[in-house]
This record gives structure tokens, sequence and C-alpha cells, in this order.
């Protein structure tokens, strides 16, 4: 019969198996504490841009020590999830609405849009022979267009959107609930028939058929991109940047743009915490200026500064100016005010009696052609 | 007989105390906090605007559609698990062969790897790049093989053990009598398992209608079509919508507690029978 | 009827093998496709590293946390029944029930700013979502069954016969628990705790929505694996998938080797 086991054994092996579970409340890193921390949230394809810009930001004087924390996802949910109380000081999602929703959840303020001048020292309201910024579009850190990604070779021969709704054609675009990047698809599909002469209904029934060729819609752009290189579909319709990303890392896919394209601008802001945080202002700061807008050039995105602009636009495919590239003004004057809803409302409305929305949102095209699914 | 009161009494007096009031207070708070809590949260925005939208929530063509879809493959593996696990159980128990407690150990596989490896494995193994030049993403194959391979534990782990405890004496005289082993299996094993069998099927189905991790990546998610009911109410719940989620959620969670309770039911309605 | 078994058990054999040991193996297999070195600088790599270790931090507080949980109120529910031990023993196993999307669902309603409890935690200056608390509590939701479930049956079983007898002899409420009554569910409750280790590591869906997949500070190593499946680095996704793939093998040899040690016991005492 075992002896039993004296007591100060037992109190030893309590207190070492506590202290073990205590660990568990341990900080994450043993890096040297940083001066400051700017808390990021982005949407899903900035993680390798923003990667080279903090390290850039990081090794001028007002970056020096300060640390970061990125999260990047699907916008509309890093929307919700900043509204919900995640931290975040500087925010850069994928579409202008979703830094609406933050304002409307009080996150950011509602002067956001004067940010980029007070503390990027950037005028984007200036036009003519004066104009800083490539479009007057203030809030803007990033422009890029609407493209579609191929396999290499492009053997269906797509070179514009209705080539998309031909048959064998099979499409990879994220899904709107959640994507920023499929708002824009979407967006882009719907005014690519407006940009050809089509009227709203023809338009309507146009993405009708874009959407009954997908064959993934997963939750992010980022998410999409992975699906489409991993060999699902034959077109993924992205941002130019994601796609200029793949090529370069050497996947076995071919950019095209398509003749009538689309204006993508990302936003972003420094939401209510980031203005009290020095460090963020400074790595707003540095997203407007010429280095910052320089990574990003670099990584395939279009700068919205008209110095960077002209040195680095001969890298990307024509169709750029205010005149040839459509934007959400030109489908409607008040811009994603009407689009949003217009294209995006969900079909279910918790208001009672306002059920059946007159507006055709996108859940209800699918509706339209889900007959023999699943 | 008149002693028994006193005595029960003086019994009662000196049975330990296995749990003092404060440590179950604790335990109460513990489960209320972290469990409880959450979930009236989540019935409560279920229904924060009436039962009709949360009707609404559920019926609309997009909820229909997933769900029909994840209860029909989740009915389609549970029921192919039901044969395999049966047979599986049957194989571990009343054969003997080399490699069987390997066999033993690889059942419970899917309880232990995580689902987002199972749902990886899947896409790469059974995708665009398969090795094996088959490619079941973006179909219902492709989930229902998803599911089976979360669920056959469940199927197996609960036959085994009344296998086990069985002793075939019964079996071995209706041999004895002439009848044929599959007779046999049909009349006399089939039945004395059925109790088994039905509880394992029912957590089958009831695990697979959450299932997400496993099954996401595979389905390649398209709303109408390859959208299981966990993915909609992932997509509703992160883009804003979070009582329609809520009303999707509950929805799903009474249809497993509903299946769950019914074969708890019949399985001993027809244990009693025996 | 030696051919029926033969055909029943290469069926079972073929039927497995296909759906399980497969795609164990080719997670294996690819972790190695790439050589060695190539998989000690992908086990190298700092974000994976310290996903890894945040995974290994939430196990050390959930895990004990659940344990303690589930032994104490599988005592409850068996040797005191009651009504709220009764409604308990329902409620527990709901979680099992439970979707784990909507698992994170409920926790970010109840939990987030304005939620029910987030808003006054918020007042005291308490934050429980999308940071490494959220985790914690979402892998504490998933797994809070799975011990109970292995213990209640084996109190049942067991009865109080020993543990009267201890008494009688004189032992201590505490001594007794620990010197007689775990001694018979060691067993039933090791399998329970690796069971809950298990979950707990590889909870992925309820984590997606709470843990705001923060890199380097709320990003588990499942969330790690499908970050890296969505950023062109798959390679690197199979490396953790591979480290996840190895832990749940450990994890098999522990549930079977208390599986066999619980049926020793069984059959000592019957």
């Amino acid at each position: 019969m075992k002896r039993s086991v004296p007591f100060f054994a037992r109190v030893a092996t309590v207190v070492v198996a506590g202290s073990i579970s205590l660990l568990g409340l341990a900080p994450a890193s043993g890096a040297s504490t940083p001066t400051a921390t700017v808390n990021v949230v982005g949407y899903s394809v900035l993680k390798a841009a923003y990667a080279a810009v903090e390290t850039a930001f990081q090794a001028t004087p007002a970056g020096t020590g300060v640390a970061f924390t990125n999260s990047f996802g699907a916008s509309d949910t890093q929307t919700q999830n900043v509204a919900n109380g995640q931290a975040a000081d500087v925010v850069n999602l994928s579409y202008v609405p979703n830094i609406q929703t933050l304002v409307t959840a009080g996150k950011v303020p509602a002067s956001w849009t004067r940010q980029e001048y007070v503390f990027g020292h950037v005028d984007a309201t200036l036009t003519g022979t004066k104009a800083q910024t490539t479009f007057p579009t203030p809030g803007i850190v990033t422009n890029s267009v609407v493209t579609f990604l191929v396999r290499q070779g492009n053997p269906l021969k797509i070179k514009d959107w209705s080539d998309l709704v031909k048959p064998g054609v099979q499409i990879v675009t994220p899904n709107p609930l959640t994507s920023g990047s499929a708002h824009w698809n979407i967006t882009a599909a719907y005014a690519s028939q407006l940009q050809i002469g089509k009227n709203g209904t023809q338009a309507r029934s146009f993405l009708k058929q874009f959407l009954s060729h997908t064959v993934a819609q997963p939750s992010s752009g980022s998410a999409s991109l992975a699906a489409f290189v991993a060999g699902t579909g034959n077109v993924l319709v992205t941002y130019e940047d994601d796609a200029r990303a793949a090529v370069n890392a050497g996947d076995q896919v071919q950019i095209v743009t398509p003749t009538h394209t689309f204006l993508i601008q990302n936003p972003v802001a420094l939401t209510l915490n980031g203005l009290s945080k020095p460090a963020a202002v400074n790595f707003y700061r540095f997203l407007f200026s010429a280095a910052g807008q320089g990574i990003f050039a670099s990584l395939g995105f279009r700068s919205v500064l008209n110095s960077i602009w002209s040195a680095t636009k001969s890298q990307f495919p024509a169709r750029n100016t205010a005149s040839t590239l459509w934007n959400v003004t030109n489908i409607n004057k008040q811009g994603w005010n009407f689009v949003n809803p217009f294209l995006f409302s969900p079909n279910v409305t918790f208001v009672k009696g306002s059920h059946t929305d007159p507006l055709v949102g996108v859940a209800t095209y699918y509706e339209q052609f889900a007959g023999s699914g699943s | 007989m008149t002693t028994h009161p006193p005595l029960a009494r003086r019994v009662r007096r000196h049975v330990p105390r296995w749990t003092s009031g404060g440590a179950r207070g604790l335990a109460l708070a513990y489960f209320s906090l972290l469990v409880l809590i959450p979930s009236v949260a989540l019935v409560t925005h279920a229904f924060a605007h009436g039962a009709g939208a949360w009707w609404d929530a559920l019926s609309q063509r997009e909820s229909v559609s997933a769900l029909r879809l994840t209860i029909a493959c989740a009915a389609g593996a549970a029921l192919i698990n039901t044969v395999a696990g049966t047979a599986t159980a049957w194989v571990l128990v009343r054969d003997r062969f080399a490699g069987q407690s390997i066999l033993n150990a690889l059942i419970d596989l899917p309880f232990a790897l995580p689902t987002v490896v199972a749902g990886v494995t899947f896409y790469t193994l059974y995708g665009p790049q398969s090795p094996l030049h088959v490619n079941i993403t973006g179909t219902w194959i492709g989930i229902t093989v998803a599911i089976a391979f979360v669920t056959l534990p469940f199927n197996v782990r609960a036959v085994q053990p009344v296998l086990e405890a069985r002793s075939f004496h019964a079996e071995a005289a209706a041999a004895t009598l002439g009848a044929s082993t599959g007779h046999v299996f049909r009349t006399i094993t089939l039945p004395a398992l059925a109790p088994a069998i039905l509880t394992g099927t029912g957590l089958a189905f009831a695990r697979a209608l959450g299932e997400y991790g496993s099954v996401v990546f595979i389905s390649n998610n398209l709303p109408y079509r390859t959208q299981v009911a966990s993915s909609y109410v992932y997509s509703l719940a992160t883009s804003g919508q979070v009582d329609a989620a809520a009303a999707v959620s509950t929805g799903l969670l009474m249809l497993a507690l509903v299946v769950l309770a019914s074969v708890n039911i019949v399985s001993r309605r027809v244990a009693r029978s025996q | 009827m030696k051919r029926r078994t033969w055909v029943v058990r290469t069926a079972v054999l073929g039927y497995v093998g296909a759906l399980i040991a497969l795609p164990l193996f080719f997670v294996l297999q690819r972790m190695f496709a790439h050589g060695f070195a190539t998989l000690v600088s992908a086990l190298e790599n700092h974000e994976m590293d310290t996903a890894l270790w945040l995974t290994i931090r939430v196990a050390l507080v959930a895990v004990p946390l659940n344990v303690a949980f589930g032994v104490g109120v599988s005592l409850w529910i068996v040797r005191h029944p009651s009504v709220t031990s009764r409604v308990l023993d329902t409620l527990i196993d709901v979680p099992l029930a439970v979707s784990p999307i909507v698992i994170g669902l409920s926790l970010e309603l109840a939990y987030a700013q304005d939620g029910w409890l987030g808003r006054p935690f918020a007042a005291w200056g308490l934050h429980l979502m999308f940071n490494y608390w959220s985790i914690v509590m979402a892998s504490i939701y998933v797994s809070i069954p799975l011990v109970s479930r292995q213990v209640i049956p084996l109190l049942r079983e067991v009865g109080t016969h020993q543990e009267q007898t201890a008494q009688t002899l004189g032992a201590g409420r505490v001594r007794i628990f620990f010197t007689v009554t775990m001694r018979s569910l060691t067993w039933a409750t090791a399998y329970g705790v690796t069971l809950t280790l298990a979950r707990v590591i590889g909870e992925y869906g309820a984590v997606l929505i709470v843990s705001g997949n923060i890199a380097f500070v709320t990003e588990t190593l499942t969330l790690n694996i499908s970050n890296n499946f969505e950023n062109f680095t798959p390679y690197q996704g199979f490396v953790g998938a591979g480290l996840l793939a190895f832990s749940s093998i450990f994890v098999l040899l522990v549930l079977g080797l208390a599986r066999h040690r619980e049926r020793l016991r069984h059959e000592y005492r019957s």
C-alpha cells in the first residue's frame, strides 16, 4: 500500500499547477515595451501593404518605438467589430459606407473627411492645375479599379463584362453580405451595363446572369483570391492591387482590365480613440505622405497623390482619368448614399409593414435564379 | 418498519455533503455567466421584433435554402454513418485482427482534430488541385463527405459499449435452432442494438446541423446553392444583421434540441419494448 | 461465414481508411512535402508561433476551469439531486447541440460594448470582447459538457459505498475526495480532460466571431491556419495544420489509454 503523500508535497503540486495555469494570463510577447501602440483595423487585402507601410513608418523619427496591432478581414465584418467595441485607432476600410456606419456607431467623428487636410496636410478639394489628389474625394487613401484575374493565357478570351456571362464561365466573387470587394464588384457589373448604354432594368438582368455564373462566394476579397489561385472557377473579379499581388507572387494567372471598369476608392479614418494618440495621428499623416503613398503604389495601388500618381501611372493600364473611369457618382449623383441601399439592401427588414422592399436588392437577384439550386 | 424514518434521518445526518453551498453558487455563477446569459441574449435578440419578424427571418428564401441543404446533407451523412458506424463497432468488438487498436484509436480522430484542419484538408484533397483528381467542392457530395467525417465517432461510440456488454447467448441459441446468421442478426441483434444506434444517429445529426469549420471550405459558400446554415448565420452576424442571425440560430437550435429529445424518447421506448 | 466477416472487415477498413486515415496522412504529407529545411523555417514563423502560444495560454486557463466545474457539478448532480441540479444536468449538455458560430454570436451579443453584460462591465473598465478573454470564454462554452458527460455516469455507477467506508474510518471530506472519489474517477476524468483540451485547442467557428482576428494578439493557431490559406501562404497553413494533427494523434493515444485503463478498472470491480 502506498504511503500517503505528505502534505507539503500536495501543496507544492497545487502551487506549481496553479502557476503553470497562471502562465495563461501572461502577456503575449516579450518584446521591448513600445512607446505607443497603434491599433489598425482594415479590409482583407491590406495585410502585405500595411506590413510594408508600418515598417517604413517605424524607421522614421515619428515612428520610432511605435508598435502596431493589425486586424484584417472582410470589410463589413471589420466594420461591425469596431462598432461593437474592437480596439481601433486607424480604420482603413473598403468603401465609404463602412466609415459612415462607424460614424453612426459613434466610433469615428463625423468630420472624418477633413482629417486628410488637417492631419495629412493634403487638400483633396482642390481641382484643376492646383489639384493635389487624383480625384476630389477627401478621406480616400488608395484608389484602384475593378479587375478580372484569369488563368494564364486567358483561354476563355475574356475582355469585358459581357464575356463573363458566356457559357462555361465560372466566376469567383466574394459574398456581398460581408465583403467590401463584393460591393465594388457588383456595383461595377451594374455600372458596366449603364456605360454601354443599357438602362436600369437591363443592367439588373445582367446582374442576375452575373450572379448565376458564380461558383464560389468566399467571405472576403483575399479569401476569394485564395480560392481562385487554388483552382476554383476560371475568372476572379477583384481589386486591381490584389490581382497584381497574385501575379507578382508568381501564380499562374493573368490580369485582364475590363474595357468598362470602375473606380475603387478606399477610405481611411482616425477613430475617436486614434485622435487622442499622437502616434496614430503621425501614422495617419504618413499614409498620405509621399513615402507612404509610394509604398502603396509599389504594391499595386493607384496613389491618390498626383505627384506619386504621375510617377507611377505608366505601370497601370489606361482608362484612369475622371472622364473615362466611372465611379459611384456616375450611377447616381448621391453616390453610395443611393447605390448602397439600391443594390445591397437586405431583404429582411425588421420594421413592421415594410417587409416587401420596392427596391430590388442583391438578395432578391439570388432568389430569382435560385429555383433549382441546392 | 416504524424505525425506518428515524433511522433514515440519522443516516442522512451522517452522509457528507459532497459540495458546499458556496461551491454550488460558484458553479451556478460560472455556468450562468458563460452559457446561460449569452443564450438568453441570443433568444432575446431573435425575438426582439416579435414572433412575426422571427418567422420572417427564418422563412427568407436564402434561409430556407440553407436550412434545407444542411438538413439534407446532415441526414444523408447520418444515415450512411448509421450503417457504417454499426459495422465499424461490430468489427471492433466481434472481430480480431492485427491493427484493431489503431482502428479503435482512429475513430476518435474527428473528435480530436480541429474542424478547420479537416476543412482545409478536404478542400485540398478533394478540390481543384486534388492529387486524386476528384473535385467535389461546391457540391452537396462534398458537404456530405465532410459531415460524415465529423460524425462517424458518434455512431461508433454509441453502439460499441452496447455490443461489448452484450453476451451473445440469444444469438447462439438461435443458431443452434437452425437460424441463418442473417436472420439472427436481423431479428435478435439489431433490435437489441436499436436504441444505441438511434441515439448515435440522433447525436450525429444534431452535431451535423451546426457544423462550420470542416464544411465551409469545401462548400464554396454559394448562397441558395451550397451555403450551409452555420455559414448563413455567420454572414448575417458579421454584416450587422444580428437579429436575423439570432433568429436563424434559434431556429437551428430548436431543431437540434427537438431531434435530440425525440431520439431520446424513441430509443427509451424501443429499449423498454425489448 | 468466414467470407462475410472478411467482407465486412474490409469494407469497414476501407471506409474508415478513406474517410479518416487518408486526410490525416495527407496533412502530414503536405507538411513534409517541401523538405526538412523549409519545414524548420516555417516552424519558426513568428506569427504562427505567437498564435500557438496564444492557443496554449487559452488552454492553460480554460481547461482547468472547466475540469473543476465539470467534476464539481457532477458531484452535485449525482450526490445531491435537487430541482436546480436536474435543470443544470439538462442544460449542461446544450453546448453539444449548438453550432460554434451560434456560440460566438451569443457571446458577442452578451459581452460586446452595448451587450447585456458588456455594458456594465465596460463601465467598470472590463472589456471582454475581441481580446484574450473572449477567446477563453468561447473555449469554455464549447467544452463545458465534456468532463461531466464522462464523470456523471461513472459516479452513478460507482456509488458512495467506498466514500462512506472512508468516512466511518474518520477521513475528512477533502481527503475522501482526493484519495477515494478521484481514484475511481481518474481515467474517466482524464478522458474528459483530454477531450476538453482537444476541443479548446481546435475551436474555430466561435473564435472567428469573438476574437477580432488581431494578428499576434488574438490570432489563435486555428485562425492562423485559415489566415494563411487566405493570404498566399498555404504551406504555412499546412505546417500549422500538421502541428494540430500531431497534437490530435497525441490526444488519440491518451484517449485510448484512458479507455483501456477504464475498462481494466471496470473489469476489476465486476
